[in-house]
Parts: structure tokens; C-alpha cells; sequence
């Protein structure tokens, strides 16, 4: 066997005296000592987070407008802090009005958030006069007994955050706990980043993935094609391969070991890079990331596959330049439709991916990641559209939180997210409120507190925000007109029929301490039972013409049967309504079962501590509750003691992104990032991945009031089961697929499928290093920001079959050919 | 079992299709020789007369179109029959990376040696070729010279039993010549089997047991050098005085007579890559003046038989023509190589089909 490999072995071996010998190793690896040399000193610290970051402003509209209506009131804390701004910035935000333009805002903005940043740094910012009736936090607190005067300069600007904080918590994210600054050389980069210390590994992670993918998997491999594009042409130089070819070898045996020494050649390299790289974020960030140097053969994997081609040209024109020339216009090929899909895919089709199933009593809703909703005509066996929302971008994330069927009002309830855009012109999330009578359509007549980052509404109709400053409640009085109130238009909430002008109160929660992340459900209840149509009608009647077609809010695109129509099939199960509302919220490690108490406040019923800090979607119904974690763990919890039931990973570390209870408190369907679901059988705690063809292409998941299973594949599709245990299919609420839908299925996709894909290994790359199937690609953090699925073993199997095939026609050509 | 020929070809044929458009090129055109084992073999033939071709295919480089060869007992391309051969192409190109001693030891694994044995053999190799002092030399550095010796190097490492050496000196200055020569002579006494094309015909003459001409494709000669350049040698050369008309009409008449000048004046001209130092003997070809008086003129006769020369002295004693001199003329092998050719051309612009006389003769082993 030895004997048989010797002059493969002694070709491989020729290509690294070949290497050494014209000095393009050395070259090679001095260039990477270099990089090292220039990477090595980037390291960080920890820090206080202090700085007010542009990412901050919830509302930056409304920060200054808040601030110019208050200038006048020079006791108030935000007429303090008008006082210590320069005169120039007071008359340009004087000059600010409702229709200022962008660059204008901008600016004042920008001038603003510059200012603040430099009081933090002074000693004489905090007034205890100014601050009386304002609430510190207890770390302010605590800093504040041992006296500004003896404060350090790093926990003064710390604790005029916290007072900034204090004063503006409407306006602005409170400062983060912790804090990293990036050093280079000992200089600072940039601002302090706000990363708990185990979000750095996970920042790193990401950011080493992305560094390495960019660095080795494009610069380094485009390089590399340009290093080794000689390697197969110069062999075959007459008077070489004429010497070659007359020992007892065989062809292809020659050719596949002058690959494979090029290969060993790149390798080479790449393990002193990524070796490199990996003993600087192990040393220098303390991450060390063994998946990091599983890249290695990755990336020598991605160039081999770049190289089978350059030497396969190499086999038919026997010319390096011809092979660089080849090599790169099928790196621009593989591109094009990698980038193609990827487009299509990313921005157009993944949008229309239902996000939410919202199976009403007697119509069937979905709204997707475009923020579009739909309901189902089952007349016309058609999806139709009922609302849209603008978006600046095609690919902009989904804009609500929720939305969540109320009851009780019969609405849709949803905290609706600012349009994006930069953050001078973002402004506070809005309530989003829609009513069957208004044909669903969303209006949003006021602010949510900022920080709301959860919606409950209670069986009786009560709408609460929950987010890390604490939870408000929606309350029907009118709070005093304000200009803020003028500018979030506060119009009349619509509460069956009646018009109301409410307002969000913060509702204090004893003995709790809020952390982030925070999450909360409130319980999944049977639906009341179904109006009967005459009710409908007539409650419609009230306030519209009943002829539908004469509605003025209508497009034409709705049926005119569709609220008189019977729906779905989906009939309520008559559950009794309670007032005793419960809902579980998770802060930090603490999960709590909360309950309205006879006087309207909420109290802790019972409290526990999870092993983990890690955002959560949650479930809760009768007496269980789901929480799935960032991170792939999938927890049942008995909601009585908060004892936990069960505790698996059905998805490895993959991300849940929505939990589904059955309104009998019997199952939960958990649906995840990268587009799986899993069923939890709640009273034993039970995991099963049903095997469903639509497993991958899962978006969404819903229970109706019957108990049936609805789950939401495709770009909009939905399949409903009977139940979740026999999955036999009750409907299909399906339309058959538009123009790009059809173009993406039939031609982009297959194209996609069997090209190979090279440039898609930096997925697996990621995979490697961070163990998730998904990219975030949206903005905000956890679980609710948008997330790409990647394919991380596809791109593998159709690279191996094109390199086999390449290196097989090469075999063969150079076995045929004369020399 | 050991097959009693080194080198056997059938009716081999090779016809290349080049170009834009496809275009055949037929480079062997029917080829039958043998090569017995343990002797120093040359293959002669001018440029484009598909030696390098045939070699090609003994190694398997080049696959045949039809016909069949053999090397060593095994069919040609077979790995078992390249294991035994030693080869060094034309213009070969060691890579510059290497030195001496690591070609060699690049070139003997490939054939398959351990690296020790390789290590232990190569500097002897090194000094049996001259390059005694040169193995840690990059081969860049190499004069053409030098790497055609260290390409014989190369050849023999691995002990082979039959060498193919396409021009191994080509490049190498008359000392090397001869130690080539010298090596040529050591691999033939230790019962090796060397496949010489060389250019050099001085060389194939002084090495060669037997030779073969190619040309056009077709062998026009196998045999020993001494029959190649006896079977030209069959030529007479007259030196006469006579009237120059009678010897004109004598000629004409006579198919077997020619004026000397005209066989070494072509001889000349040939352009048949022939080395420039390769010396033409005929200075004394003319001397005839344009007057009917008696003039000297140079003649030469290729006789089939006796008979020939009898009645061609009888004709010019009838024309009163007297003989100087008569001999019969033993040609080099360049000569007779020439003569060869010319004869060949002749023929193919005639009647292709014409039997040359020089192929009655068959070519050894041949049924």
C-alpha cells in the first residue's frame, strides 16, 4: 500500500518543495504573520456603560419635543436639563416643529445626544432638588448614599446616567448593566458597547464567524485561485509531463495528487491563519471557539472546490491565466445565483412567511413579516388582503408585537414598531388596535410606554405592556393634554362601540426586580362562544350602513360576503370566561405567575428561578406553562408550583420563536427560527417532532378555539389538523403561488439547488462556530429580531457532488489526451 | 517469464487530429520492428518522420490509433512495463525547483524506489554522468548540458531494463559525448536494452548495434549499421577521361550509372537536420569542361548485379572511354541515410507502391 502511494505521496510532497523553493509560501505566510501581527493588539475591557448611544433614543421625536414644552418649567427635570443645554442647541430645538425635515431633526438630534454625553462628565449635573420625585434605580441609590463629591470619575458619569436615565425613561433604553469597551493598543474604540459578559463570547462568535468568512472564505480564496492557478498547467508543460507520464503511475492518480498538493499547500496556509486567529480570540477575548478551527478544512474545502475547476482548465488550455480567468468567472456564476436566491429569498419571499395564525371564532386570520394581514374567503377559497403596512424597506422585520385577539372587545390588539429609518427620526411604538367592524384595519391612537417589548390582554379585555421598565396597563381615562398627547394622536379606542380616550399608567409590581430579557404571555383561554351572524349584523349596523359594499375604508379587494359568511369551520368551545386573569412573565432568571387582585393591582402568585438568563417565548395554559429559551431549551413548568415537568432541547441549540397552547391546556406547539416545529404533550412534558411535510418551511403555529392545529408553511399557506395528536388534515386554506413565487419555485430554487454553492459555506462556518441554523438579520436582539435560516448541510452535499464530478472530468481528460 | 524482445511493434499507426477544423495528421503509418533485449538500438529518420511519436507510444504517453506494441512483455501504457523503462525525453524540462539530488530522488520515487535506496544509489548515479559535484545545485542553474545528464541520471536510477533516450545528447559538449557513449557501453555490457534517437548519426554509427529509418511515417530500414552502409556501398565509382557526349549518351542509357556530382551535390542540399560538421566526401566531383575533347568525369554506378558493372566497363572501353580508377565506394551512414531518403522521395512522388530495394531485407524476427 506504501509502496503503491509513493509517488503520489512524493507529488505532494513536490509541491511544497515547489512552494518553498519559488518563495510563494513564505510570501504567503508572511502576509498572514502580518495580518496576526495587525489583529493582536484588538482587545477589550470591561467598562460602565455610560454613553448615550444613538440606539438608545426610543423616541427621538419626542425626547426633544418633550423637552421644548418643558423648557418652561425650570423645577421640572426636564426643564433642568433644558436649562444645562448650550443656547445655540435650545433655539434650534425651539425651532423644531411636527413637519421639521430630516436634516434638520437630525441635527439638533445629533447636537443633543453630543451635549448630553459631556454633562454625564460633570460633577454638578445631579441636583437632589431637581431629582426629588424622580426614581433612581437601586444602583443609583446606592451610589448616591456614598455622595456625589466622593464618587470616581467613571461611577459619577455612571450615575448621571442612571439620573438621565430617571428622568427620561420614556425616551430613552436604560443604560445597560454592563458594559464592554473595545480597545486597540490601549486606544479606545469607539463608544463602551453595552454586552452582558456572556453576550460578548456570543458577539465574538458572531463577529469572528463573519471576520474569518470575509477574511479566509473571500479575500483568502480569491487569492488562493490566483496562487494556485499554475499548479496544474506547469505539470503539464511538455518535457515535464512527458517524464512524468513515463513512470509507472497512473494519470489521474498524478493529476488528483497535484490537486491534492495544492490543496495541502492552502491548508497549510489556512491553518496558520485561522491557528492565528483562533490563539488571539482565545488569549486576547477570551474566546476560544474550538468550532473555529473546524473551519479550516471548511475553507479548504470551499477553495478545492474553486480549484477543481481552475484545474480543469488548467487539464484543457494547459495556461494558469486561462485557469485564473475560469476559476473567477464560475466564482461570479456561483455568485450571481447565490445572491439571486438570496435576494429573492431574503427580501421579497421570506416577508410574506405568515408570523402569526390568529384563528378568530368564526374567521381565520394571518398576518406575515411584512406586516400584512390576510384573512381566508372561503368562498372564493382565497387568501385576502385586509390590512397592509407601509415599509421603507422590502425587507424591513415585522412590525408589531402580537397581534392578540381580544375577546372580549373582538380586536386585534398590537404594539406597532416605529417605520426603522435612522434614529434621529424614530419615534415610540404605537398601540395598534383593530376592530371586525373597521374591516380590520389598524389604528394606532397612542404611544406605548417605552421598553414595552410584550402585550398581554386578559380574558376581560385588559391590555398591559410588559418590558423591562415594568408594566403599564391601558386605562380608559384621558390622561392631561399634553403636546405629546396631541402628537400621538390620541383618538378615541374603539371598546365595543364605545369611543374612549385612554392612556398607559405604570402598574407598580412588589417585590419584583426587573431585568432584562423579559418576556410575557398571558393565559391561553377558549374562546367565548360564537356571536350568533344577527348579533354581528346588528352591532354592525350601529355605527356602519349595512350594505357593505358602500364602505368608504373598504378596498375592493374584500368579499362582500365576508363577515356574513361562515368561517373556517372554526367554532368556539363554549370555555367559560373568568375575570380571575393570570398571565407569567419572565425577567432575567425569574419567572412569575401574576394575577389581577380584587383592587386592580397585580401581584406575584407564585415566583421561581431558572438556571438561565436566556430570552424566552412563553406559553400558559390551564396548568402548565412552556418556556423556550434562546438556546434551544424547551421547559414545561407546572403552574402551580413552578416545579418544572420537563426539560428538552428538540432542536440541538436552535432558537424558538413562538409558543402555541392549546386553549384545553393538553399540548403546545413550539415553532422554531429555522422554520421546525415540535409538540409538547403539556400534562407529561413530552417532545415529538411530527413528521410534517411542511417541517422547514414552518413560519407559524396556532390552536383554534376547537383544538385544531393550524400551522403556517410556505410564503402564506396554511394546513389545519384536526387535533395535534392525529394530524389528520381538516383544510387546507391554500392559493396557488403568484408570478415570483413561481419563478423562485420553479426556476430559482432548483437552479439554486444543484449549483454548486461554495460561497454558502461560510453558513456551515457559522454553524461551526455558534451552533445555530440561523442568522440574525434584523434589527433588536432575542428572539423577536428576524432571523435568517441558513442551509448549512445542502451547500455541503452539492459542493461534494460538483467536485466530484469536476475532478472526474479532469481524470478522465487527462487519461484520454495525448501528450 | 522473460520475453527474448525488448521492444516489439505491429503495423502500429497514429494518425493526430489537430487544429480548428480537426485535420488528420498521419504520423505512423504502418510501423514493424523488434528490438531484441541487450542491445544499443538507434532510430533514425528526419524531422517529422514520427520517431518521438513511436516512443511516445512504447511509453504510453501517446495512445496508438491501430497496430499493437509491445515493451518488455507487456502491452504498451502497461504500469509493469513502465517500472522497467528509463526515459529521457527530447528537450526535457526538470523542473527549476529541484537540485540534483532532489530530482533524482522526486524522478525515483515516481518510478517507485524507497527514498533510502534512492539516497544511497544517487550519488554514484551523479558521478557516473559527470555531476559529480553539482547535486546540491538547483537544477535553474543547470547548464543544457547538465540537465541532459542529470536526465540520463534520471533514466537509469531506478535500474531499468530498457533505456529510451530521445537525443540524450543533444546539448552536451564532445567530452560528455563521449563519457555518454561510455555510459551507452556500460548499460549494453550489463544486458540493458537502449532505444537511441539521435540526430547524431556519427553517434548511432559509433554506438548503435542495429538501426532503424523512419520516415513518413514508415520504417524504410532495420538492420545493422555495417548492412545499411554496405547495401549503399554497392556503388562503384568511376574516375574516367573520355569525351564527354559518349559518356553523356552512356549515362542516359545505363539506369544504373550517374554523375558522381549530382549524388553529393543533392547530398549537400538535403535539409535533413543533419549536423553542419557532417563531412561530404566528394571534392573531386567536377572537373568536366564544355568541350567534346576527353574530360575528366566522376561517375557512379549502383549495380544489381555484377553483370551491371561488366557491361558498363565494356560500354566505356567501346567509347574509347579510359578508367582512372574504379572503386567501390563504402558510404558513412550519413550518406547512406541520404541516399535513402532521396531514394524514398523519389519514389513517393512516382509510384508510391514501388518495392525499395532496401526493404527487401526483412527486419529481424519478422514471419
Amino acid at each position: 500500500m506504501r509502496n503503491a502511494l509513493r509517488p503520489y505521496l512524493a507529488v505532494i510532497v513536490d509541491s511544497f518543495r515547489e512552494a518553498f523553493a519559488t518563495r510563494v509560501l513564505w510570501v504567503v505566510l508572511l502576509l498572514v504573520g502580518l495580518l496576526l501581527a495587525a489583529l493582536a493588539p484588538f482587545t477589550f475591557r470591561d467598562a460602565v456603560a455610560v454613553t448615550v448611544r444613538y440606539e438608545d433614543f426610543r423616541d427621538a421625536r419626542g425626547v426633544l419635543l418633550h423637552l421644548q414644552e418643558q423648557s418652561e418649567k425650570p423645577e421640572s427635570a426636564a426643564g433642568y436639563l433644558w436649562s444645562r443645554l448650550s443656547e445655540p442647541l435650545q433655539n434650534k430645538i425651539a425651532g423644531l416643529s411636527v413637519d421639521s425635515d430630516r436634516r434638520e431633526r437630525m441635527e439638533a438630534f445629533g447636537q443633543f445626544r453630543g451635549e448630553l454625553n459631556s454633562l454625564l462628565r460633570e460633577r454638578d449635573f445631579y441636583r437632589d432638588e431637581v431629582w426629588k420625585g424622580s426614581r433612581l434605580n437601586r444602583e443609583g441609590r446606592d451610589l448616591l448614599k456614598q455622595g456625589v463629591a466622593n464618587l470616581t470619575d467613571s461611577d459619577l458619569a455612571r450615575f448621571n446616567r442612571l439620573s438621565l436615565d430617571a428622568v427620561l425613561s420614556e425616551f430613552l433604553e436604560p443604560a445597560a448593566t454592563n458594559a464592554v469597551q473595545f480597545e486597540y493598543a490601549g486606544y479606545e474604540l469607539g463608544d463602551e458597547l453595552p454586552f452582558r459578559p456572556e453576550q460578548i463570547r456570543e458577539v465574538g462568535e458572531l463577529v469572528l464567524a463573519f471576520v474569518v468568512s470575509w477574511l479566509v472564505g473571500f479575500a483568502g480564496v480569491l487569492a488562493a485561485i490566483v496562487v494556485t492557478a499554475s499548479i496544474v498547467p506547469r505539470m503539464l508543460e511538455s518535457g515535464s509531463i512527458d517524464l512524468l507520464l513515463s513512470k509507472p503511475v497512473a494519470r489521474w492518480g498524478l493529476f488528483l495528487s497535484r490537486f491534492a498538493g495544492g490543496c495541502a499547500f492552502i491548508l497549510l496556509v489556512t491553518g496558520v491563519l485561522i491557528c492565528g486567529l483562533w490563539l488571539i480570540a482565545g488569549t486576547r477575548l477570551g474566546i476560544w471557539n474550538a468550532g473555529l478551527l473546524w473551519t479550516i478544512p471548511v475553507f479548504v474545502f470551499v477553495f478545492a472546490v474553486y480549484f477543481s475547476v481552475s484545474a480543469l482548465a488548467g487539464v484543457l488550455w494547459r495556461n494558469p491565466i486561462v485557469s485564473i480567468i475560469v476559476s473567477l468567472v464560475f466564482w461570479v456564476a456561483c455568485f450571481v445565483v447565490g445572491l439571486t436566491k438570496g435576494i429573492v429569498d431574503d427580501a421579497f419571499l421570506s416577508a410574506r412567511r405568515p408570523a402569526v395564525i390568529l384563528p378568530l371564532n368564526d374567521s381565520l386570520l394571518t398576518v406575515n413579516r411584512q406586516g400584512n394581514g390576510f384573512e381566508w374567503d372561503p368562498d372564493g377559497k382565497a387568501w385576502q388582503t385586509v390590512f397592509e403596512t407601509r415599509r421603507r424597506r422590502p425587507e424591513q422585520e415585522y412590525p408589531f408585537v402580537g397581534p392578540v385577539y381580544d375577546a372580549a372587545n373582538d380586536r386585534l390588539v398590537a404594539i406597532r414598531a416605529s417605520n426603522g429609518g435612522p434614529p434621529w427620526m424614530r419615534e415610540a411604538p404605537k398601540l395598534a388596535l383593530a376592530t371586525r367592524d373597521d374591516d380590520w384595519k389598524f389604528s394606532t391612537p397612542l404611544s406605548v410606554p417605552g421598553g414595552s417589548q410584550s402585550l398581554l390582554v386578559l380574558s376581560d379585555g385588559t391590555v398591559l405592556t410588559f418590558g423591562s421598565d415594568g408594566l403599564s396597563q391601558l386605562s380608559r381615562q384621558a390622561g392631561p393634554k399634553g403636546l405629546l398627547d396631541m402628537l400621538s394622536l390620541a383618538v378615541p379606542i374603539m371598546s365595543n362601540g364605545d369611543p374612549e380616550v385612554g392612556r398607559f399608567e405604570r402598574v407598580p409590581i412588589n417585590d419584583l426586580q426587573l431585568r432584562a430579557p423579559v418576556a410575557a404571555t398571558a393565559e391561553t383561554r377558549a374562546l367565548p362562544p360564537v356571536r350568533r351572524p344577527d348579533q354581528a349584523q346588528l352591532r354592525s349596523g350601529t355605527t356602519e350602513p349595512a350594505d357593505n359594499s358602500e364602505r368608504t375604508t373598504s378596498d375592493s379587494e374584500l368579499p362582500e360576503q365576508r363577515r356574513s359568511a361562515p368561517r373556517s369551520g372554526l367554532q368556539g368551545d363554549g370555555g367559560s370566561t373568568t375575570t380571575n386573569s393570570r398571565f407569567v412573565i419572565v425577567t432575567g432568571p425569574i419567572i412569575a405567575i401574576l394575577r389581577r387582585t380584587a383592587d386592580g393591582q397585580f401581584s406575584i402568585q407564585h415566583q421561581a428561578t431558572r438556571d438561565s438568563e436566556a430570552d424566552a417565548v412563553l406559553g400558559f395554559a390551564g396548568d402548565r406553562i412552556v418556556v423556550a429559551e434562546e438556546g434551544g431549551v424547551v421547559r414545561v413548568l407546572n403552574a402551580t408550583d413552578l416545579s418544572e415537568v420537563a426539560n428538552t432541547s428538540p432542536f440541538g441549540t436552535n432558537d424558538p420563536k413562538a409558543v402555541a397552547v392549546s386553549p384545553d391546556g393538553r399540548q403546545a406547539a413550539v415553532v422554531f427560527h429555522h422554520r421546525r416545529l415540535c409538540l409538547v404533550d403539556l400534562p407529561t412534558g413530552e417532545v415529538t417532532k411530527p413528521p410534517l411535510a411542511s417541517q422547514g418551511d414552518i413560519s407559524a403555529a396556532a390552536y383554534g378555539p376547537d383544538g385544531s392545529l393550524l400551522v403556517a408553511y410556505g410564503f402564506g399557506q396554511v394546513i389545519e389538523y384536526a387535533d395535534g395528536r392525529s394530524l389528520e388534515i381538516k383544510a387546507r386554506y391554500e392559493t396557488p403561488p403568484d408570478l415570483l413565487e413561481s419563478v423562485y419555485q420553479w426556476g430559482i430554487e432548483p437552479l439554486h439547488r444543484v449549483f454548486p454553492k461554495p460561497g454558502e459555506m461560510d453558513n456551515l462556518v457559522a454553524w461551526l462556530m455558534t451552533r445555530e441554523q440561523t442568522i440574525q438579520t434584523g434589527e433588536g436582539e432575542g428572539l423577536s429580531a428576524r432571523r435568517t435560516v441558513i442551509d448549512i448541510w445542502p451547500p455541503l452535499w452539492s459542493n461534494l457532488a460538483f467536485l466530484a464530478c469536476v475532478l472526474t472530468l479532469s481524470c478522465v481528460l487527462i487519461s484520454r489526451r495525448d501528450f | 517469464m522473460t520475453d527474448p524482445l525488448a521492444v516489439t511493434v505491429r503495423d502500429l499507426a497514429k494518425v493526430y487530429r489537430g487544429g480548428l477544423f480537426r485535420r488528420r495528421v498521419q504520423a505512423l503509418n504502418g510501423v514493424s520492428l523488434d528490438v531484441p533485449r541487450g542491445e544499443i538500438f538507434g532510430l533514425l529518420g528526419p524531422n517529422g518522420a514520427g520517431k518521438t511519436t513511436l516512443i511516445k507510444i512504447l511509453l504510453g504517453i501517446v495512445r496508438r490509433s491501430s497496430g499493437s506494441a509491445s515493451v518488455l512483455g507487456h502491452g504498451v501504457g502497461d504500469r509493469r512495463g513502465r517500472r522497467a523503462i528509463g526515459y529521457l525525453p527530447e528537450s526535457h524540462r526538470i523542473p527549476h525547483h529541484l537540485t540534483g539530488n532532489t530530482a533524482l530522488e522526486y524522478y525515483g520515487q515516481l518510478s517507485g524506489m524507497p527514498l533510502a535506496e534512492i539516497r544511497a544509489k544517487r550519488d554514484g548515479l551523479l558521478d557516473t554522468v559527470g555531476l559529480g559535484k553539482w547535486g546540491q545545485t538547483p537544477v535553474r542553474n543547470y547548464s543544457k548540458g547538465m540537465q541532459q545528464r542529470l536526465g540520463l541520471a534520471q533514466a537509469m536510477l531506478h535500474d531499468p531494463e530498457l533505456l529510451i533516450l530521445d537525443e540524450p545528447t543533444d546539448g552536451v559538449d564532445p567530452v560528455g559525448r563521449a563519457e555518454i557513449r561510455d555510459v551507452l557501453f556500460q548499460l549494453k555490457d550489463r544486458g540493458k536494452t537502449v532505444f537511441l534517437n539521435s540526430h547524431l548519426l556519427q553517434e548511432i554509427e559509433l554506438v548503435c548495434d542495429r538501426v532503424a529509418i523512419l520516415h513518413a511515417g514508415l520504417v524504410r530500414h532495420v538492420g545493422p549499421v555495417r548492412e545499411l552502409t554496405e547495401a549503399t556501398s554497392n556503388c562503384i565509382l568511376y574516375e574516367v577521361r573520355g569525351p564527354l557526349s559518349d559518356i553523356e549518351l552512356l549515362v542516359e542509357s545505363d539506369a544504373t550509372l550517374d554523375f558522381g556530382e549530382e549524388l553529393n551535390g543533392n547530398g549537400n542540399d538535403e535539409p535533413v537536420g543533419l549536423d553542419a560538421d557532417a563531412e561530404t566526401d566528394s571534392e573531386e566531383s567536377t572537373d568536366k569542361e564544355p568541350s567534346s575533347g576527353p574530360v575528366a568525369v566522376t561517375m557512379i554506378q549502383q549495380p544489381h548485379s555484377q553483370d551491371d558493372v561488366d557491361a558498363a566497363v565494356d560500354s566505356l572501353r567501346e567509347l574509347g572511354v579510359s578508367i582512372e580508377s574504379m572503386s567501390r565506394e563504402r558510404l558513412t551512414l550519413e550518406q547512406a541515410f541520404l541516399q535513402l531518403l532521396k531514394t524514398h522521395e523519389a519514389e513517393e512522388s512516382e509510384e508510391p507502391e514501388a518495392i525499395n530495394p532496401y526493404e527487401a531485407r526483412p527486419a529481424e524476427g519478422e514471419e
